[in-house]
């Protein structure tokens, strides 16, 4: 009843499973802006979504960035007013926030909250043959399922990190004014070292993140197999995936979005 | 009219237990069809009975497109789905409905929202919907159910709501995974004579994948049975009640010892 199939070997897997994994993600990005561009989104499941990624993660981001700036201008304060420099507090605390701080954090928490939902409701449906139902029904999977998903991400992240980078200024703002520094240095040093090319930057590492958290999430939902533990793998997988993803992807638009923005203003 | 020609599937069946031969000799294959050629006429009922774990499952996914053969035809209507990419089988699948084992309704929409679903995938005005829905579950005997979950229901409540999905959009071909499984003698009852009343009414062709051997005797023009990835007998009912092949005999008379191992 068996025959052996001789090409096979560990290593090959592994590389197989790479391969595949980076694969799979371009074909369903590349699926997903297909449909988009097609038109063919459905609102209704868009606006579910939206309000699915905005709801589970506004709080939390707000909350953690918040508190992220407080400490940032903590440190700085500190060692800025001992050094006789408060007046660069606002502009070093705005700046970290919009490059690194709210982008990163914000990406972080919708990537543990939303990107986690997204694996494991599409894992649920996976391995409960609801994906396998949308395509009898002559559904794209796809469409219906990710499409929404991805979008909703791409829509409601860089939201979601303005919110947040404002409450980071504004913990920032108070720790430094409890530190030492004046309202007014803080705010003066804020505008006159924080450019529009910093948010701008931030807002364009955001969509990337979107994207990339939006994909995993749904990517490893509909490749789950194996029940109720596999959903439980998946879901793990998903968060840990694109949290590595958010990483190393800062790392590489960091230094793209840095020669891009000594380019722009000199 | 649905059509197998020469089709093998088969699927990873792990590693072999024998570390001295070397790692990548060990990975096998197991056969779930195994060249299988069988053909399905059009308005009949056709039932494909086999102990658990032999593929039934498979040949229905195989019909419908949602895996592909290791090689073979499947003609759905003469055409052969194998090589057709997602856009050309939805246009097949349109034509086909497809009840699955644990029903697969979807748990965010409502009971009137599953069934309705091909529908309003096909932009049907929501009035006509609206009717269509309510008329095929009062067919299956579930009323006033339309703005309950999924969750809401018993398993044989969802399994009668699964199989008002399928029919919702009149298709030309039904498949059935275990339909009267899970469910009392009197609504498995109801549901073949629904199954035999739609081949009478709308000319539908089914194919039913059971163990439920009354009601695969009772309603079938043609039963086959799957064994070991070869179908084992064809035939109509009685031609299969009649076979004498001791693997048939064991599965009609449920016998415990015999040719069928339990793994």
């Amino acid at each position: 009843m068996t025959e052996r199939a001789a090409w096979y070997s560990p290593y090959q897997e592994m590389l197989m499973e790479i391969f595949s994994f980076f694969g799979s993600l371009v074909m369903l990005g590349a699926e997903s802006f297909g449909c988009m561009l097609r038109g063919a989104v459905s609102y209704k499941n868009l606006i579910r979504q939206m309000a699915e990624i905005g709801v589970g993660s506004l709080m939390v981001a707000v909350v953690t960035v918040g508190f992220s700036g407080a400490v940032t201008a903590l440190y700085i304060s500190i060692q800025l007013v001992k050094y006789g420099q408060p007046n660069l507090v606002g502009g070093i605390v705005g700046k970290s926030l919009a490059l690194e701080i709210a982008p990163v954090i914000t990406a972080i928490v919708v990537a543990a909250r939303s990107g986690s939902a997204m694996a494991a409701e599409l894992g649920s449906m996976t391995v409960t043959e609801q994906v396998d139902a949308l395509r009898a029904l002559a559904t794209s999977p796809v469409q219906y399922l990710v499409v929404p998903r991805v979008l909703g991400s791409i829509i409601m992240l860089p939201l979601i990190t303005v919110i947040a980078n404002v409450a980071g200024v504004f913990g920032g703002y108070l720790a430094s004014t409890v530190n030492g520094v004046s309202a007014t240095q803080f705010m003066t040093s804020f505008q006159d070292y924080t450019y529009i090319t910093d948010q701008a930057n931030g807002l364009v590492k955001t969509l990337s993140f979107a994207l990339l958290i939006s994909l995993i999430g749904c990517r490893q939902g509909l490749t789950t197999t194996g029940g109720a533990k596999g959903v439980g793998r998946a879901t793990t997988s998903a968060v840990v995936f694109s949290m590595i993803a958010v990483y190393v992807l800062d790392f590489f638009l960091s230094s793209i979005l840095q020669d891009v923005s000594i380019e722009l203003t000199g | 009219m649905i059509e197998f020609r020469n089709v093998t599937y088969t699927v990873p069946a792990g590693l072999e237990d024998d570390p001295e031969t070397p790692f990548d000799e060990r990975l096998t294959r197991r056969y779930i069809l195994n060249d299988v050629s069988f053909f399905v006429p059009a308005r009949s009922i056709t039932c494909i009975m086999g102990v658990s774990g032999t593929g039934k499952t498979t040949l229905l996914r195989l019909m419908a497109g949602l895996l592909k053969p290791d090689s073979g035809e499947v003609l759905i209507n003469g055409r052969d789905v194998v090589p057709m990419k997602e856009k050309e089988l939805n246009e097949v699948r349109r034509n086909m409905g497809f009840v699955f084992q644990y029903g697969a309704l979807f748990d965010s929409l409502n009971i009137g929202q599953n069934v309705g679903f091909g529908l309003t995938q096909m932009k049907r005005p929501k009035k006509e919907i609206k009717e269509i829905v309510a008329a095929r579950l009062a067919e299956v005997g579930l009323v006033d159910v339309e703005d309950k979950l999924p969750s809401e229901l018993s398993g044989g409540m969802r399994k009668r709501a699964a199989m008002a999905r399928a029919l919702a959009t009149n298709p030309e071909i039904v498949l059935y995974d275990e339909p009267t499984s899970g469910l009392d003698p009197v609504m498995a009852r109801v549901i073949d004579d629904l199954i035999v009343n739609l081949r009478d009414r709308a000319g539908t062709t089914n194919v039913i994948v059971s163990h439920h051997l009354t009601s695969i005797l009772r309603i079938s023009d043609n039963v086959m049975m799957l064994h070991n990835a070869k179908f084992v007998v064809e035939g109509t009912p009685a031609e299969v009640q009649k076979s004498n092949d001791p693997v048939v005999r064991q599965f009609l008379e449920g016998q415990a010892k015999g040719p069928i191992t339990v793994r």
